[in-house]
């Protein structure tokens, strides 16, 4: 018989884990503001919640490669966990000007879940269904609807069609 | 209320861990950053009423 204390214990992220990852995750958003023509001066990130968020995010792979005899997140899901993460902790902020970070932070959301769709679709030769309704359903419901981790997950999964 | 019958705490031991039904990750240890940055493909084919979906987001964007 296993005892509690027979199983593994989280270990915090390494350093070198959590650099590559930040390192990643600030070129994507370094290509995003470019691709979405918002200058650098324009927005600011807090970096204590973005590096938490990666973090939250590593500790729900760590959690799929123990319980679920997978090896960790699949990118569907991951970048569904990103999307809730910056929903929840909203870590965007509009710099020098009169507007409102949620919908910044709903578009960054939405962006990072997009991409990771069509990502994981391309991979699996399979497709998307989205049309602009679906899209703008979702930005409207990322800034004002109540969405939970497994419920993005899922919604990501049910917008993958053959 | 009756006790666990001893069957049913065996049926449970001999059942499989539930497998999640997800296609499991190719490559855990890439970022997903990493493979979203070098990603080019239906993303950028795909059009929302004749609009990229980046273009799209900078309509969006505008209307902040």
């Amino acid at each position: 018989m296993k005892n509690i204390k027979d199983y593994p214990k989280y270990e915090k992220i390494s350093k070198e884990q959590i650099e590559l990852m930040a390192a990643a995750f600030n070129r994507y958003l370094g290509n995003m503001r470019e691709t979405l023509g918002v200058n650098k001066e324009d927005v600011a990130f807090c970096e204590e919640a973005l590096l938490e968020i990666i973090e939250l995010v590593w500790k729900r792979h760590i959690y799929f490669q123990v319980f679920h005899k997978l090896n960790g997140l699949n990118e569907l899901k991951e970048a569904s966990l990103y999307c809730f993460w910056i929903l929840k902790m909203q870590p965007f902020a509009w710099l020098n000007a009169v507007k409102p970070n949620y919908k910044l932070n709903s578009i960054i959301a939405l962006q990072i879940f997009t991409k990771g769709l069509y990502f994981y679709a391309e991979k699996k030769g399979k497709k998307v269904n989205m049309n602009k309704l679906t899209f703008e359903e979702l930005y409207y419901s990322f800034r004002y609807r109540d969405w939970s981790k497994e419920a993005i997950m899922d919604l990501a999964s049910s917008l993958i069609i053959q | 209320m009756s006790y666990f019958s001893e069957d049913a705490t065996e049926r449970f031991h001999e059942r499989d861990n539930r497998v999640h039904n997800s296609i499991a990750r190719e490559n855990p240890d890439e970022p997903l950053f990493e493979a979203l940055s070098n990603y080019k493909g239906s993303y950028e084919e795909a059009r929302f009423d004749g609009k990229s979906i980046d273009e799209t987001f900078r309509d969006m964007l505008a209307k902040v």
